[in-house]
């Protein structure tokens, strides 16, 4: 063989299993993510940067153990959680799988709603409508179609990186920012950290690639190129991340008028004077687009989870009544989520999230720390077991993440 | 009164997790029933078993003949010598919160409890419970949840049960019986296709294991195609060619359109000659078209053939080709120049010439048409297959109406 007929077979086998890594990564930058990232660039500037580095390694880290254990076994988190630690343990933990994706959710259609009303849309329109073409779109197709959906929504992501560049940031300063870290030791910077590491890994992810990855049927023999769509998919998203950090720090962190904002549609806003119509315009795309990706992602994760670890069927690929479980629990996260989202006022808003956060926050180190019971276990992965560095590495690694979370939660109670 | 036994009692087995185990005449418990070991000797197989788990002294394995008294509060042993036997599966580690083919409704299900029947010191599985009822129990809510759900819809929860004679257990130990009982052959290849897709990839390659080449290309043939990736890419190339030889070669070539290049070919190669060519042929064409639809054995006669020399010469081909009603007539060159049914041979006498007998206006497709202009002409004329051919005439093979339904299925489902 050649080497370049070598790179072909190598890309179509690439091509075959890529996928659950890119799009989990991407949803990750949903309305919630994309405040949190708006807020971080506006409020500390350029010096916040460095810490989406670290971020995007732990988020591999994460991921890529899900990852491996759905390939390994063709089973989704929540049923290897199911089969180890029996009904109780995972009737628990789907009950705040539920209560956080929904809080998500209200999150995702409240930024579609924030979104549109930049462009003069009215949320009574935009909200219904969106919600009721995803919830059609998924219901009517199969995961391949989905799927092809989702790649296209990531396309949309593009709208941050040129949105970057059209703030005009102050490279050199963006360059050094990046790569040595800054640490200011007071309670609103700690928060900040937190909260990006918070809304970059979160609980959903894991059961949710998992089980696209099953759901996808990737043969063992191609975990490698698996394994590249989880990093890929990490590194993209880092990437765009970036962007909106650098963004709103360029635009907004000079100006005290600006450098509180509270909401992405917020940075929308205050973009527009300082950095241009185009780059407002763009902004405010990537979010209704994030949003609505979002919303479409997290009903289905949450429904395909709950229903793995009842033992009910589920699946995209099913009609509505081989598996009424399923599409029960998708509609009722979407209604639920677009009324919430509709109806509430905005202060109340505020605090639904920030419990859905909390929850979030609890929930994240029990499921991390169920994934590395599982994923240590051989009678479940055989030869792909952790080894013993990389347990080492998984253990730190998620003990940080576990203790940043909870610590989040601690400062989220404290006010 | 010691023989005042009730005739049987039901326990399950979420209650008798966690049951005190203590030695005959001994104070101190010896720990706590963890597990139920059962050996498959019977459709309801009779427990040979029990782990017991203590602080102190860790898991031990006592074999059932050591159980003097057994009860969901308190199990009584007695010490025996001797190792425990190994049982074909545990209830709690392979059964409970796992997945089970439940072969009277063809699916799978995850197990929310076992259910025992108790009897003249017997414990044997009598039903696996699968409903609501059973993942309440399991919290310990069954009381609040059924007032609750009473009150607000004047609903009652009921019990789901599967009984064991129809519980598929899928453990090795498990598998390994129903090889030997052939329990999974008789159900309907569509049935075992939506089996296998719903299995994890252990259990999914330990079931397509169990079953023979032929039961195998059958419920593969019906597998969602992410699934026959999964699972031809993680058997054994030999083993693989064995079940594909087994399919028509469209659906095998199928398979294969979905397999990294390389692995296909490994495939190919070791499938049997015949097979391996009719594979490759089909491979040939483009997807979605008449090339890749059609089933390339055909019943093939000469128009100098009389009908009885025909119908002889059918005989030995008929278990195998695809298209098997209606017989291609070819000239010395292969070219296709009139079909006659089956039905006129048998009705003519038989001396008569074959080409006598057969239509030579025949209704013919290129390689690459669509399944949409097939439809059209299955539409048009009523037929039941149309012949391929290249663009000199020479025959290439024939597309069935039903391998242009499937087609078409297939693409409203993309």
């Amino acid at each position: 063989m050649g080497a370049w007929r070598r790179w072909r077979v190598r890309l179509a086998l690439f091509a075959m299993v890529v996928g659950p890594g890119i799009i989990t990564a991407n949803v990750d930058n949903d309305a919630g993510g994309i405040a949190t990232y708006s807020v971080a660039g506006a409020r500390f500037g350029y010096q916040i940067l460095w810490v989406l580095l670290p971020t995007c390694l732990l988020l591999v880290l994460v991921q890529e153990m899900c990852n491996r254990m759905g390939v390994v076994t063709g089973k989704g988190l929540s049923a290897l959680i199911r089969e180890r630690f029996g009904l109780r343990a995972s009737f628990y933990l789907m009950l705040a799988l539920i209560v956080t994706n929904l809080g998500n959710s209200v999150a995702n259609f409240a930024g579609v709603a924030a979104g549109v009303e930049i462009f003069h849309i009215s949320r009574f329109v935009a909200v219904p409508v969106g919600a009721f073409l995803l919830w059609h779109v998924v219901i009517k197709s199969t995961y391949r179609a989905v799927e092809r959906w989702f790649f296209v929504a990531c396309a949309f992501y593009v709208t941050y990186i040129v949105s970057g560049f059209l703030a005009r940031p102050d490279w050199t300063a963006v360059a050094r920012n990046s790569l040595v870290p800054t640490i200011q030791w007071n309670s609103t910077y700690l928060y900040m950290m937190v909260g990006i590491v918070g809304t970059t890994i979160a609980p959903w992810m894991q059961f949710y690639q998992q089980a696209s990855v099953v759901e996808k049927g990737i043969p063992l023999k191609h975990y490698k190129y698996s394994r590249l769509d989880t990093i890929f998919g990490a590194i993209i998203v880092t990437i765009v991340c970036y962007f909106i950090v650098l963004a709103c720090a360029a635009a907004l962190h000079q100006n005290p008028d600006t450098r509180h904002i509270e909401t992405a549609a917020d940075a929308a806003e205050a973009l527009r004077p300082v950095a241009g119509d185009s780059c407002a315009g763009l902004f405010a795309i990537g979010l209704i687009s994030a949003s609505l990706f979002g919303a479409t992602i997290l009903p289905i994760s949450t429904s395909t989870s709950v229903c793995e670890a009842m033992g009910w069927e589920s699946g995209v690929n099913k009609k509505f009544l081989e598996a009424p479980h399923f599409y029960t629990i998708y509609t009722f996260v979407i209604v639920v989520g677009a009324a919430i989202a509709l109806l509430t006022d905005r202060s109340r808003l505020i605090s639904i999230m920030l419990f859905s956060q909390v929850v979030n926050g609890i929930l994240l180190p029990v499921v991390i720390f169920y994934m590395l019971r599982i994923i240590n276990d051989k009678s479940i992965m055989g030869e792909y077991a952790n080894g013993r560095l990389l347990n080492l590495v998984a253990w730190l690694g998620a003990g940080l993440v576990a203790a940043m979370s909870l610590t989040m939660v601690v400062l989220t109670l404290l006010g | 009164m010691a023989n005042a036994r009730p005739a049987g009692t039901y326990y399950y087995l979420s209650e008798l997790l966690g049951a005190q185990v203590r030695v005959e005449g001994e104070g101190a418990p010896l720990g706590r029933l963890r597990d139920i070991g059962f050996q498959t000797t019977a459709p309801y197989p009779p427990a040979t078993c029990i782990e017991v788990r203590s602080r102190s002294r860790g898991t031990s394995t006592l074999p059932w003949s050591a159980v003097k008294e057994f009860s969901a509060r308190a199990v009584v042993v007695q010490r025996v010598e001797g190792p425990p036997p190994v049982p074909d599966f545990w209830a709690r580690r392979d059964v409970l919160d796992d997945q089970v083919v439940d072969l009277s409704g063809a699916r799978v299900r995850r197990v929310n409890d076992v259910q025992f029947l108790y009897t003249e010191g017997r414990l044997v599985p009598a039903h696996v419970e699968i409903g609501f009822l059973g993942i309440l129990r399991r919290l310990g809510v069954v009381r609040p949840a059924r007032a609750f759900l009473h009150w607000l819809f004047d609903y009652t929860p009921k019990e789901t049960f599967v009984t064991w004679r129809h519980v598929q257990v899928l453990s090795p130990g498990g598998v390994r019986v129903a090889a030997r009982l052939k329990r999974l052959t008789d159900l309907h290849p569509a049935e075992l296709a939506d089996i296998l897709e719903d299995l994890g990839a252990k259990e999914r390659q330990a079931l397509l294991a169990t079953l023979d080449p032929e039961t195998a290309a059958d419920a593969l043939e019906e597998v969602d195609p992410d699934v026959q990736r999964t699972l031809m890419s993680q058997e054994e190339p030999g083993k693989a060619a064995d079940i594909l030889e087994e399919m028509p070669a469209q659906e095998a070539a199928d398979v294969l359109r979905e397999l990294a290049d390389p692995e296909a070919q490994r495939i190919i190669n070791r499938m049997e000659t015949e097979a391996a060519d009719d594979v490759r042929e089909i491979l040939a064409h483009e997807e979605e078209t008449a090339g890749s639809m059609m089933a390339t054995s055909c019943i093939e006669a000469r128009p100098e053939h009389t009908a009885a020399a025909v119908l002889e010469a059918t005989r030995p081909q008929a278990e195998d080709v695809g298209v098997f009603n209606i017989i291609y007539v070819l000239d010395e060159t292969r070219r296709l120049v009139g079909v006659v049914s089956l039905r006129e041979l048998f009705a003519a006498a038989p001396d008569t010439r074959v080409d006598e007998l057969m239509t030579t206006h025949v209704i013919t497709v290129p390689a690459d048409a669509s399944p949409q202009d097939l439809a059209r002409l299955f539409g048009k004329y009523g037929l039941r297959a149309i012949p391929v051919v290249d663009e000199r005439g020479e025959l290439l093979g024939a597309v069935r109406l039903k391998d242009v339904l499937n087609e078409l299925a297939h693409l409203m489902r993309e």
